[in-house]
């Protein structure tokens, strides 16, 4: 039988499970499916390792010892975490269920989970990492952007993105519009924007407090 | 008889021989008295006071008076010639006739009497009545009397009381004698003063009326005197008061007596009865002896006098008239005409009111009661059959006939062997016996087959005399209905907490299990994913893992098991006899349904034990259940249960549930507590070997054993309370 030549995966998974015995099997499914695999028996074993920047996905047992995982979704939540969370559970009752999914949840799977399932789960767990990947580098680039301009640059780029005119921000600064429009093409050069629009969603993007990454 | 007649003629005539003497006795010196009068003897006011003067001269019949009254018609005959025409008469009339006092009524009478004393009435003396300016100054002339002016200031003062807004008063007054109009302006110079007096006048009896009508509102009219003297052509001021009142617009007021019945309101006036007893009483001192000089002039008082129909006609407010009036023409009421009768009827009708509401309470306390037998009677659906002690129906009683299946002919005087099925009358038979033995009232049970189908009786029977026996026959069908319903449900109910103990169990596996088999899933995929890549040594990692999950799995149920099985009881002080009667109570229907017959040792002085009271009796019922179960190819006649409590060793204590059922092939002794097993087709084969749980976790044993001849006994022991747990035995599984 020739070698099926397993397709390395960007994606890595990290598994918690309060039974060693399912986060070693698990783990030695998802590699031979070629993820990389980390896998914890407690929630505070994830916690304790190094934030991961990269494509990540959280495989989370819904039955803990002395803990819910839904409490440790909350948890993560809280802490900042963002990476797509699929649960595993012995029994899937309703109400867990719907709470999970309520509290954003990605999947819902019950063991015994086979590989079908496992992997479907993992690849729309992808698409949602990806996705939150992008959004975040958009967010850190806005910043990074940002971070250059000056004190009164900035001002000036604000009263822009609020839509005032050069003479309204000369008034609103107390300097003369001469002064506006020549800080107003710095900060288009700075910001390597073309047009105002392109400076008011770069302004946007940095809006959303960048709450989530303070904890990693 | 005879006898008797002749002596009531004797007795009367004997009474008028006494009679006559007393009568002539005593001659007296009869007196006379003349009264002069003024104006005709019909004038209103003349037969009034005349009455009343001859009422009170004539009251003493010890002291006689001749009374005789003249009329001084002046008023009528002013001519002098008419007067001295009246003289001579009573000069003649009396002549030879002494006259002991005279009477002289009004001034006029008195001024004619003064004028001719010395030749009618020569030195004897006179009572008047006179107005006040005549009065007095007589005194010394042999004179006395009553007096008293005409109380017109007071009437109008009166009248202005009752019509507060009155503005003028219109005085009806004619010139009687000269200085007559003055004196009657002078006596009312104070009404003038609060009120505006107009003085009506008119000259002529015939312009009056019109005069009178022409009275504005607001206004009174005081009439004090008018009439008419044209020869041929008479009016008393009687007549001419009338007509005034009538043609008035505005209340007429007067202060004369006899003119209240013309139509006047009313007024202060002397009274003409009380003026004329009083004369006489005066004048009856005088007869007496009295000198008139001794007695003083007498102010006679004016009074209050109303027409009742003419106060209601001007709408004068009743209250205000003042206390002590005379009122005249009320239409008395019914309750003043009749307050006897009325008082007598409302009395009549209360004693006939209250024997009526007497005999109403009663009759509905009667009916009450009667209503509370009846409906005690229709409440109790029992019927009351009389028998003798051998079983013959002697009477019946039911409240409802159609209770009574059979006619009374049918089995009064019949035996009850006659009239029931056999069981049922030998069933009663046997409680006739035990009872007549001396036992406590015997109850019993029996169905019989009726229109309505099969139906339930319970009898309780006890001892009625010496002879008899009284049953009270109750329709149970319902209530066993009911019960047998309640039984079905409490039947559900334990299965569902059978399965409900079952479930949780199952719950509590299940994940466990489900880890192990995640990882033997999950295991095997990878050990095929890295066999199919050729990585050997990652797929013999894998296999091993699922090796291990396997063990795991059987790990997970082993220990669940014992889980279970050491699950922690809940320990409250109890007695077990207790426990065992009331599960035999629980499992009444199913004993009797069963046909089984029931019988209880239990052992006294038993040791407390502790445990949960629920879970023992989940584990006798269904220990009974199972016995009765048994016993279903026994003969339903001989099926026997007996539960028996012992003390097992110093500190335990044993139940013992027998039968005579099936008994025990010996080989299921040895799995009949497992989980599985049943020998049931409709069991779920988990009594058993819950019952052990229960009995295990309370720190006791259950176990079986055949019996020697025939049936099974499957007893258990649970430690007495405080006790401690016997050294754990060995689990016989």
């Amino acid at each position: 039988v020739a070698g099926r030549i397993v397709t390395a995966q960007d994606l890595r998974v990290f598994v918690i499970d309060d039974e060693p015995l399912v986060v070693e099997t698990l783990g030695l499914l998802l590699r031979a499916n070629g993820f990389v695999v980390e896998g914890f028996t407690s929630p505070a074993e994830f916690l304790a390792r190094p934030p991961y920047d990269g494509l990540a996905c959280l495989l989370l047992d819904l039955r803990l010892k002395g803990q819910s995982g839904l409490d440790v979704q909350d948890d993560l939540r809280r802490r900042g975490y963002s990476l797509p969370v699929v649960f595993l559970s012995g029994q899937g009752d309703v109400p867990s269920t719907a709470r999970a999914m309520r509290e954003g949840a990605l999947d819902f799977l019950v063991k015994p989970v086979d590989e079908p399932q496992l992997l479907e789960a993992l690849a729309r767990a992808r698409t949602k990492a990806l996705a939150r990947q992008l959004e975040e580098r958009k967010q850190r680039d806005a910043a990074e952007r940002l971070a250059r301009l000056t004190k009164r640059e900035r001002e000036v780029c604000d009263l822009v993105a609020r839509g005032l005119l050069n003479k309204q921000i000369a008034y609103e600064l107390g300097v003369s519009e001469d002064t506006v429009k020549v800080h107003r093409g710095r900060v288009m050069h700075k910001l390597q924007v073309d047009s105002v629009a392109a400076l008011v969603r770069l302004v946007s993007q940095d809006r959303p407090a960048r709450a989530p990454s303070q904890g990693q | 008889m005879r006898s008797l007649t002749p002596v009531v003629p004797a007795v009367a005539l004997l009474a008028l021989v006494w009679d006559c003497p007393s009568a002539s006795a005593q001659p007296r010196s009869v007196r006379t008295a003349l009264a002069v009068h003024w104006s005709s003897e019909d004038y209103p006011s003349n037969p009034v006071v005349d009455a009343a003067i001859r009422q009170v001269l004539q009251s003493r019949d010890e002291a006689p008076v001749d009374y005789f009254a003249e009329y001084l018609e002046s008023d009528r005959f002013p001519d002098e010639h008419a007067t001295l025409a009246f003289r001579d008469y009573l000069q003649r009339k009396y002549q030879g006739r002494r006259i002991d006092v005279v009477l002289a009524i009004t001034d006029p009478a008195l001024q004619f009497v003064l004028k001719y004393r010395d030749q009618l009435f020569p030195g004897v003396p006179i009572v008047a009545s006179a107005s006040s300016t005549l009065g007095a100054h007589l005194a010394a002339d042999g004179v006395t009397g009553v007096t008293g002016r005409a109380a017109d200031a007071e009437t109008i003062e009166l009248a202005l009381s009752l019509h507060p807004s009155t503005q003028r008063v219109f005085v009806v007054v004619q010139k009687l004698t000269d200085g007559y109009l003055e004196g009657v302006q002078a006596a009312l110079a104070k009404s003038a003063e609060r009120v505006e007096l107009r003085f009506i006048q008119e000259g002529s009896v015939p312009g009056l009326p019109a005069v009178v009508r022409a009275v504005p509102a607001n206004s009174l009219i005081h009439f004090i005197r008018f009439s008419r003297e044209d020869p041929g052509n008479v009016m008393f001021p009687l007549e001419v008061v009338r007509m005034v009142a009538e043609a008035s617009p505005v209340p007429v007021y007067a202060s004369t007596d006899s003119f209240v019945g013309t139509g006047v309101v009313g007024g202060m006036v002397r009274l003409a009865p009380r003026i004329g007893s009083r004369i006489g009483e005066i004048a009856l001192q005088v007869l007496d002896g009295r000198r008139p000089q001794d007695i003083p002039f007498e102010q006679m008082p004016a009074a209050p006098v109303f027409d009742w129909r003419q106060v209601q006609r001007w709408g004068i407010d009743r209250s205000l008239l003042p206390p002590g009036s005379e009122i005249r023409y009320r239409e008395p009421t019914a309750w003043e005409l009749y307050r006897w009768y009325i008082v007598g009827a409302l009395a009549l009708v209360a004693v006939q009111g209250v024997t009526i509401a007497a005999l109403v309470v009663q009759r509905s306390r009667r009916r009450e009661v009667e209503a509370r037998n009846s409906a005690m009677l229709h409440a109790m659906p029992d019927a009351m059959l009389l028998l003798t002690r051998d079983g013959m129906f002697v009477d019946y009683h039911t409240s409802d006939k159609s209770r009574i299946e059979a006619k009374p002919d049918e089995f009064c005087g019949r035996h009850l062997r006659e009239v029931f099925p056999r069981e049922v009358a030998a069933a009663f038979e046997e409680r006739f016996v035990r009872l007549v033995s001396g036992q406590v009232p015997a109850r019993l049970e029996y169905a019989l087959q009726t229109s309505d189908g099969e139906r339930q009786y319970e009898a309780r029977i006890a001892a009625c005399g010496d002879h008899h026996l009284l049953a009270v026959v109750r329709d149970i069908t319902e209530r066993k209905h009911a019960e047998r319903q309640l039984y079905t449900l409490q039947n559900q109910l334990a299965q569902a907490s059978r399965l409900t103990a079952l479930g949780e169990f199952a719950a509590s596996i299940a994940h466990e299990v489900r880890q192990p088999l995640t990882a033997i899933i999950a295991g095997a995929r990878a050990a095929l994913r890295f066999l199919s890549s050729g990585s050997t040594t990652e797929a013999r990692e894998s296999l091993s893992n699922v090796l291990d999950a396997g063990k795991r799995a059987d790990e997970v149920i082993e220990r669940n098991r014992e889980l279970f099985r050491s699950h922690t009881v809940r320990k409250e002080p109890l007695d077990i006899n207790r426990v065992v009667l009331d599960a035999a109570a629980m499992a009444g229907l199913r004993i009797e349904s069963g046909r089984v017959a029931l019988t209880t040792s239990l052992a006294e002085g038993l040791p407390t034990i502790g445990g949960d009271p629920i879970q023992l009796h989940q584990v006798l019922l269904n220990l009974i259940v199972n016995a009765i179960d048994a016993m279903d190819t026994t003969d339903a006649a001989s099926r026997r249960l007996e539960i028996t409590t012992a003390l097992a060793s110093p500190g335990t204590v044993q139940v013992s549930v027998r039968d005579n059922g099936v008994g025990l092939d010996p080989v299921d002794t040895q799995q009949m507590f497992t989980l599985s097993y049943t020998t049931k087709e409709a069991g779920t084969g988990v009594g058993l070997s819950i019952s052990r749980s229960i009995v295990e976790a309370h720190g006791g044993r259950l176990w079986a054993e055949q019996n020697p001849t025939r049936g099974a006994t499957f007893s258990f022991t649970v430690p007495a309370l405080g006790a401690l747990p016997p050294a754990l035995e060995p689990v016989a599984s």
